[in-house]
């Protein structure tokens, strides 16, 4: 309990293998668990075994009480007897809870780090298609059910097979084998009917979940568009289409009622039959042909109670097991997704990179790209060179095609076969993903940030780096003070659990991340649009020593980010429509002069980012 | 086993504490009264299983004592004995018949009344949330709402089924049994009741420890969430910066940490389980040994003893299904609470429903803003001061650059948010008069972000709207240069979208939303001109669907486009919130202000 236990189980050798695969993992689990399984059959097994005693020595007492001279001390001892074999069971039934129960939860936790694992190796385009939702529905729910199936199924597997052999075993040596099989007469009928109310209930329990997912898509759906339905006074229909859903919902609901309030009734029902028998047939052979004791019937009727729970439970073992199936079908689905950026292996060894580090010189040559066919080429027939140590701006509306650019240079998404993007004259899907990406420095445009330490964000790097590095990182962004201003400093909590930055704040931070990366490449996508014009100054200044040793790429929208730069491409509806230094574009009285112009007259007439905020919900 | 239940409720829930609120519980019960026939007929046939229930044993009690022993003794003779076995036996099965029928009934009642609860109680939500005011939508999460509506309210649900009846239920078997326990012998009954305490003390003990132990998964499966959503937002930076070794290495700790909350819990309720068992057989043992001295001291019968043994299994369960039912209780409670706050968040202020003043077949379309301010938040005024007149069938451009109030004032045209000083009249009638849906049914409105339902194309031209036919929505369609790519899909206008409509371009779905807006032919028009690159084939037809959008018809536009603004009567120049020119292009052009400037670099 105390400590990480779980921390321990990842170090023997089955755990790495079952890491490395990803098929037949169920399998794989139960195979490297069968000792433990053993142990907890073995468990559960005594458990039952003991169980069957109790009834045993109650229906032995009763018989001792219609004896002639009863002895008290006897009755004495099984009672005693009966209170301490209860401890006895409680131990075990502790321990075998413990092996089979903790095996369903030990492959929780294997599965859903493989899960964690394998999200950490997929492309930009799956996160794309799939939501959070689906994914967190994935680690929350879907493994939720498979370690019910694998735990508590187990469980109730060993439990009900040993308990019904054993008591009717035990049962047969009391009375007779044929009054005992008289008496189970109703059970294969039992079973049979839970066999079959099992898949009904399965099958109404998946639709009350389809209806249920019916009805929180519908009301996602509404209130994403509720801005839509209100200005088209759709309340009512909309009110109206939920009403369906809902009743659908309901329907489903009372479906499931139905056979859910049919069934324990039923089971009741039917094992009632069993008392009817022993009732009519066991109290006959007491006093008629006295081949049983009356304390034998006495135990029997322990025995069918013992009995029959467990058979009750098949029915929801069942389920148990279906669902845990169905849900590792979802899971083995994403296992089976393959991340569409990788490195080439028949490249790697033709690309020698000395300490895997890049000079940074980049060439896009005829470059063609488009995210999906039917909106066509966000980019088109790119042709640019960026020299090792040159700053180069990218400016254009939005849409245009200035992220894509960074977007592609970080490989988030490949270039296939329509012009070539070459990094140091390579191309860049021969670079190693590792040494690409370990090569930029790069800033998002949405400022992400983890919630976490300061340190731990700038720092942001498989490497250690030290405390030096972080600050003069942090000095080189302008984000050194305002650090300095919290009270727990570098050790200060981002994000929900901390501080909240302002927007600036988060984009110098985010500048530092890069920053403190010392890469030969860095990237700033459209990452300065949130700080005043002020700071942005101070930034830049101080960032141009950084500037003059590495390749720069900026994506800006302000003429101020830009105007510096060694030279500055205007792309437009994804082509380059303009290139040159910043005053070679405002002689050319293009699209880069307009801009300028703009935002002269924003400047003018006051209309700033302070002002914008207001409109911005 | 009420796992599913805790991760349902841990996505919100986190770590607040749980108070019980008196309201809320009052609430839960308010929900529930109008349905308080079955909840009774539940209870009478619950109390019915119970008694059968409680009878069972003792029909083999009789068995045991007043036949197989009698008959054993000779005091009866065989053929009388077995004849009463038979009656017996049968009468068993009959108690179990009342039981099987009762307990369906009375199952199935109480799931259905439960459901029915359910579906009112989320009606009613959507349809107060629909009602809602935009700023509450602002700062609302689509998903809280959704776990409102959804989640909530089923584990309200669960109250009622598992909790409100059972509760009796379970007092009532317990006393039921007291009862019979005491009349067949009270010393062994005193004896049986002995170790309520120790059992009480157990469960109440197992509670607490339990709740811990779920506490500290929901905490730990909390931070679990929190971690794949984070991380899977900030994949993208994980992946540029070559995290991945790192984050799986943090992300083991965290997963390490819930195995352990887990495993705790499997031991804690390992433990229980068995350690009940244990109470009951030293109670058993107890009363075997009491009263086995009585049976040979012939004052007890053997039957009665043999009541007592299985009386005593079937006294312990209510208890511990009672301290179970906290449980259920308290989430119903929280669940509560959050709906209670949903209700108590007032609607957009509206009036009583009448006769429209002004229909859609009425309005002429006059559009006049009086010395309008407005501002979102407190006093950081949006709009100052701005006042403006539109006559019937004329088009106005508002142009200014970012932040300067286009966006608010259609806003406040379809009545999103109420404005603090000033009056918007439409044909003469204050906005605020008339209803929000009376007011909204004069506006069409095009946004500059394209919503698209799941549903067929169809669907989202006419968002469900009855009145209006397929001729109709063609013809809109046909209108707004729509028609011709919707008849080249498959099904045409039955083709399905899905969620998002992804599989149409950004042209596209913005004709479709041309189409959606004009289709009730609606005197007045307002249009949020989106900015996005859109082809230059479906740029022409957009600019050609434009100009026949605003003919015949008072429109307000958010202009980007050149065309738009030729096409205009006249330009509003917003800047910083105050109108700083308007007039004809022309007389604009030739102030050589704000206007002069921003068109020369936008639109020349």
């Amino acid at each position: 309990m105390n400590g990480n236990d779980g921390s321990k189980m990842k170090d023997s050798k089955w755990v790495r293998d079952f890491e490395k695969s990803n098929d037949k993992l169920v399998l794989r689990f139960l195979k490297a668990n069968g000792v433990r399984y053993l142990f907890g059959f073995l468990f559960f097994a005594a458990v039952n075994l003991l169980q069957v005693v109790t009834p045993r020595l109650t229906g032995d007492i009763i018989d001792e009480l219609y004896k002639q001279n009863p002895d008290l001390s006897l009755i004495a001892k099984f009672a005693i007897v009966i209170f301490a074999l209860s401890i006895v069971i409680m131990g075990l039934q502790f321990l075998g809870r413990l092996t089979v129960l903790g095996a369903g939860t030990l492959f929780d936790v294997l599965m859903r780090r493989k899960l964690f694992r394998k999200l950490l190796t997929l492309s930009m385009n799956f996160f794309h298609k799939k939501s959070i939702g689906d994914i967190m529905a994935l680690s929350v729910n879907d493994l939720n059910a498979v370690n019910r199936a694998i735990g508590h199924g187990a469980m109730m597997v060993s439990n009900t097979i040993i308990l019904a052999v054993v008591s009717i075993v035990a049962m047969g040596e009391t009375m007779s084998y044929k009054l005992t099989l008289m008496i189970f007469i109703p059970l294969p009928l039992l079973v049979f009917t839970m066999y079959k109310f099992g898949m009904v209930i399965n099958r109404k329990f998946r639709k009350v979940q389809d209806r249920f997912g019916e009805l929180s898509g519908k009301v996602q759906e509404n209130i994403a568009g509720i801005r839509v339905v209100k200005s088209f006074v759709r309340e009512e229909s909309e009110q109206k289409s939920f009403e369906k859903v809902n009743r659908a919902n309901y329907d489903a609901e009372v479906e499931m009622a139905l056979v859910n309030g049919l069934f324990m009734p039923l089971i009741s029902f039917i094992s009632s039959f069993c008392y009817l028998i022993l009732i009519y047939f066991g109290g006959r052979s007491v006093i008629v042909d006295q081949s049983i004791s009356i304390g034998d019937f006495v135990a029997a009727t322990s025995y069918i109670t013992l009995l029959i729970r467990p058979m009750q439970m098949l029915g929801r073992l069942l389920g148990m097991v279906q669902r845990g199936k169905a849900s590792m079908g979802r899971i083995y689905d994403l296992f089976e997704e393959k991340p569409d950026i990788v490195d080439h292996k028949f490249n790697q060894n033709d690309v020698d990179i000395k300490d895997n580090k890049l000079k940074g010189k980049i060439e896009f040559k005829k470059l063609n790209f488009a995210y999906n066919e039917k909106n066509g080429d966000v980019l088109k027939d790119i042709n640019l060179v960026i020299n090792p140590g040159e700053t180069v701006a990218f400016m254009g509306t939005v849409g245009s095609g200035k992220s894509t650019v960074s977007n592609l240079l970080i490989r988030l998404f490949d270039t296939p076969e329509r012009g070539q993007l070459l990094i140091d004259d390579m191309d860049i899907a021969d670079i190693p993903l590792k040494t690409l990406r370990g090569n930029i420095g790069y800033i998002p445009q949405d400022n992400f940030l983890f919630s976490d330490t300061i340190r731990y964000n700038i720092g942001f790097s498989p490497d250690e780096m030290n405390d030096e590095q972080i600050e003069e990182a942090a000095k080189t962004s302008d984000i050194y003070d305002t650090i300095m201003d919290l009270p727990d400093q570098w050790e200060t909590m981002l994000g929900e659990k901390g501080v909240n930055l302002s927007g600036g704040q988060k984009q110098r931070m985010c500048i530092a991340r890069a920053v403190a990366k010392n890469a030969p490449i860095m990237i700033f996508d459209d990452c300065l649009s949130a700080v005043d014009m002020e700071t942005e100054s101070r930034i830049l200044k101080s960032l141009k020593d950084v500037q003059s040793k590495r390749t720069c790429i900026i994506i800006a929208h302000r003429i101020s980010t830009v105007k510096d730069s060694d030279k500055i491409v205007v792309l437009h509806k994804g082509r380059v429509a303009e290139v040159g230094t910043h005053e070679e574009l405002l002689e050319k009285q293009g699209y880069y002069y307009k801009s300028y112009r703009i935002q002269l007259l924003e400047q003018q007439y006051g209309v700033g980012l302070k002002d914008a905020k207001g409109e911005k919900k | 086993m009420n796992q599913t239940k805790y991760m349902k409720m841990s996505k919100d829930n986190k770590d607040k504490k749980v108070k019980l609120n008196k309201d809320s519980f009052k609430n839960i019960i308010r929900f529930a009264l109008p349905y308080w026939p079955w909840f009774v007929l539940a209870f009478a046939l619950i109390i019915c299983i119970s008694v059968a229930d409680i009878l069972q044993p003792l029909i083999i009690k009789f068995a045991i004592d007043d036949n197989i022993s009698l008959a054993l003794v000779n005091e009866m003779t065989i053929d009388e004995a077995t004849k009463n076995l038979g009656m017996l036996a049968l009468v068993y099965v009959g108690l179990a018949l009342i039981h099987f029928l009762f307990g369906f009934v009375q199952e199935y009642t109480l799931q259905k009344t439960g459901s029915r609860i359910i579906m009112e109680m989320r009606n009613k939500m959507f349809d107060h949330v629909q009602r809602l005011p935009f700023s509450y939508f602002d700062k609302t999460p689509v998903g809280t709402i959704v776990t409102r509506i959804c989640n909530d309210t089923s584990a309200i649900s669960e109250f009622y089924t598992g909790v409100l009846i059972n509760f009796f239920n379970d007092i009532f078997i317990m006393v039921g049994i007291l009862i019979t326990m005491f009349i067949m012998d009270v010393r062994l009954t005193l004896l049986t009741i002995a170790v309520l305490p120790l059992i009480a003390f157990a469960s109440i003990t197992f509670r607490l420890k339990a709740r811990k132990a779920f506490h500290r998964i929901r905490t730990k499966l909390a931070a679990i969430n929190a971690f794949i959503s984070e991380h899977v937002s900030g994949m993208k930076i994980i992946q540029a910066f070559n995290m991945e070794k790192k984050k799986d290495e943090e992300f083991a700790e965290i997963n390490n940490d819930y195995y352990d909350a887990n495993m705790s819990r499997i031991k804690i309720f390992g433990i229980f389980r068995p350690f009940m068992d244990v109470v009951k057989s030293f109670s058993l043992a107890l009363v075997i040994y009491i009263g086995a001295k009585q049976v040979i001291g012939t004052s007890l019968e053997v039957g009665v003893l043999y009541l007592f043994i299985r009386y005593i299994g079937n006294f312990f369960q209510p208890i511990m299904n009672l301290t179970e039912m906290f449980n259920t209780t308290q989430s119903a409670v929280v669940a509560a609470d959050r709906i209670s706050s949903v209700f108590d968040t007032k609607p957009e202020s509206d009036h009583e429903i009448r006769e429209p003043l002004l229909t859609p077949e009425n309005c002429r379309g006059r559009i006049e803003f009086d010395h309008v301010w407005f501002a979102y938040i407190d006093e950081i005024w949006v709009l100052k001061d701005v006042s403006f007149t539109v006559e019937p069938g004329e088009s106005i451009a508002i142009v200014g650059m970012t932040g300067a109030g286009k966006t608010s004032i259609i806003n406040l045209l379809c009545g999103f948010y109420e404005i603090q000083k000033g009056s918007i009249r439409i044909d003469g009638v204050d906005i605020k008069d008339m209803t929000k849906q009376e007011l909204r049914h004069l506006v069409g409105m095009v946004r500059q972000d394209v919503f698209m339902f799941s549903g067929s194309v169809l669907h989202n031209i006419t968002l469900d709207n009855d009145n209006i036919t397929l001729e109709q929505a063609q013809e809109a369609a046909i209108m707004t240069n729509a028609d011709d790519f919707i008849r080249e899909l498959p099904g045409q206008y039955d083709y399905q979208l899905n969620e998002g409509g992804s599989v149409l371009s950004e042209g596209q779905r913005q004709l479709i939303s041309f189409a959606r807006a004009i289709v009730t032919n609606p005197k007045i028009l307002v249009l949020d001109e989106a900015t996005s690159n859109i082809d230059s084939e479906t740029e022409r037809l957009i600019q050609d669907a434009l100009v026949k959008l605003m003919q015949n018809r008072t429109s307000i536009s958010i202009a980007h486009r050149l065309s738009t603004i030729q096409n205009s009567d006249k330009i509003i120049v917003l800047n910083n919130g105050r109108i700083m020119e308007q007039g004809s292009h022309d007389q604009l052009f030739e102030m050589r202000g704000l206007y002069y400037d921003l068109y020369r670099l936008q639109f020349e």
